[in-house]
């Protein structure tokens, strides 16, 4: 080990995230013993938690990764960087492995798949991505620049292609009205880019003239990310269908404080901050806890006013009765558990990170970054 | 169908959607496809979670719970091994007010055929592409 960060944080830290692990390996087993309850994943709500927790790792990741490929040496730790868009593209897909009903049958993605399901956009788009994060990794640390520059080219490339493959996927899905937004593309391919500045700005991994450049840049993004949902929200109105009610279903039913929180705290807030480059630490957690919150309701936000609740429409169906506000479907909240496997990831990405930045994969002089 | 990634969701030649619970890895891409809301998630051990206190399964419901396996998706297979020998679907047998019919929809002769006209019956949601093959009438 190459200890570089206080030796006591290191082990408060690493301990914490070893106890999250535990927890999560004991909720897990709960998980896989069927018993009625563990989560609250239901043929209603099929998509929760983890899945937020996969799109949350996958922009964050994606956009590491991508400031990592295009990110000046001079300005950029590019070694860092790489290795935190590693970590995170690894764990958004450890996040999906517990929301699987089967995970042993997951090599039949590999090596058995159905080639026309778009979710194989996400398996094999995020495996180019690994591998190519990887690759920039070797190049960066061990002063290969032929390497660094073929795998820079591949990250960065990969790491777009990721998260627009995912959001095209969601909105390919007919079954879910409230996923079908082309704006949720853009949505997407922004909070990619500011999950990647936030990144960026946390680890202090810029510094000199691009950290201006990137702070500005990240309250510009946040913009960027609010105009597009008052568009969206200004054509649904205008068009005054089926899918407006899935919109109004997140900002006006169960799920309206985390909509508004991730509104005022996760875009508003940190954007004022960082444009006045003021308390910019605190606008970059923000932003990233914002983002988070916005995968959270978006997924949820397909499954609370369904495509089938169309046909509902004019029949008196008690369990489709709306229950609070406008949305059709009963609130999903996660179990204990799921928060518990979710904590875990959480915890092995953290552990993750701090173990390789505090040895010698990232050296303290980042001489790798030389490549 | 096109959405489940391990092809678990196929058409037999009767163009019925079935299963096959050895490929299903549980991810349930395709109840958020299905627009319909036709396919649950098993996901309770029924051994482990009894239908009430002190309640055991019977033989005959342990042998057929051993069919379905957990983790996976299930959906109405239409009562396959019953069609397989030239019979109705169990739901279409038993309906007391004969208010469903099962049979050959390329057949213009069939009685489903003859009373998808004599009712006005029609497919729901068409038009996102499912190309649905049941036939609802006396719709709202």
């Amino acid at each position: 080990m190459d200890i570089k960060m206080n030796k006591s944080v290191f082990l408060g830290v690493g301990a914490v995230c070893l106890v999250l692990l535990a927890l999560g390996v004991f909720a897990l087993v709960q998980q896989y013993s069927f018993i009625e309850g563990i989560t609250n994943i239901t043929s209603y709500v099929p998509w929760g938690l983890y899945i937020s927790l996969f799109l949350f790792f996958e922009a964050v990741g994606a956009g590491a990764l991508f400031l990592a490929a295009v990110g000046k040496p001079a300005m950029f730790s590019r070694l860092k960087l790489a290795v935190v868009g590693v970590v995170c593209s690894a764990c958004a897909g450890l996040a999906i492995l517990p929301d699987l009903g089967r995970p042993l049958g997951m090599w039949r993605l590999f090596l058995a798949p159905n080639m026309a399901s778009p979710l194989l956009l996400d398996v094999w788009l995020l495996s180019a991505t690994l591998v190519f994060g990887v690759l920039l990794i070797v190049g960066l640390r061990f002063a290969k620049p032929g390497l660094a520059k073929v795998a820079s080219i591949g990250a960065g490339v990969f790491s777009v292609l990721l998260v627009l493959g995912t959001a095209v996927m969601f909105c390919s899905i007919p079954g879910k009205l409230g996923w079908e937004s082309p704006a949720e593309i853009a949505i997407s391919l922004v909070q990619m880019a500011v999950a990647g500045c936030a990144i960026a700005l946390l680890l202090g991994a810029v510094t000199g003239a691009a950290r201006n450049v990137i702070v500005k840049l990240a309250g510009a993004l946040l913009i960027a990310n609010a105009a597009i949902m008052l568009g969206e929200g200004m054509l649904l109105v205008y068009r005054n269908d089926f899918v407006l009610r899935t919109f109004e279903a997140v900002m006006f039913g169960s799920y309206a404080w985390i909509f508004w929180t991730h509104v005022v705290a996760g875009i508003v807030v940190p954007a004022a901050l960082l444009l006045l480059d003021k308390g910019v630490t605190v606008a970059a957690g923000l932003a990233l806890a914002g983002v988070l919150l916005s995968k959270f309701v978006y997924v949820v936000r397909g499954s609370i006013y369904p495509t089938y609740g169309e046909i509902s429409e004019g029949l008196f169906i008690p369990f489709l009765q709306p229950s609070t506000g406008p949305q059709m479907v009963n609130v999903y909240v996660p179990s204990v558990s799921e928060f518990m496997v979710a904590g875990a990831v959480v915890g092995l990405a953290v552990l993750l990170v701090m173990v390789a930045f505090n040895s010698k994969l990232v050296p303290a002089d980042d001489a790798g970054e030389q490549a | 169908m096109s959405a489940c990634p391990t092809g678990a969701s196929y058409y037999d030649e009767n163009q019925c959607v079935q299963v096959d619970y050895e490929k299903c890895i549980g991810c349930r891409m395709c109840i958020n496809a299905c627009p319909y809301n036709a396919r649950s998630y098993h996901d309770v051990d029924q051994s482990a979670t009894p239908y009430y206190e002190g309640y055991e399964m019977t033989p005959y419901e342990e042998m057929r719970a051993s069919e379905h396996p957990i983790g996976v998706v299930e959906k109405c297979v239409m009562c396959k091994e019953r069609t397989a020998q030239g019979e109705e679907p169990s739901c279409v047998k038993t309906c007391i007010t004969k208010s469903r019919w099962f049979g050959d929809l390329d057949d213009p002769t069939s009685e489903i055929n003859v009373m998808i006209k004599k009712l006005g019956a029609k497919p729901l949601m068409e038009d996102l592409g499912t190309k649905p093959s049941v036939y609802y009438a006396g719709l709202v």
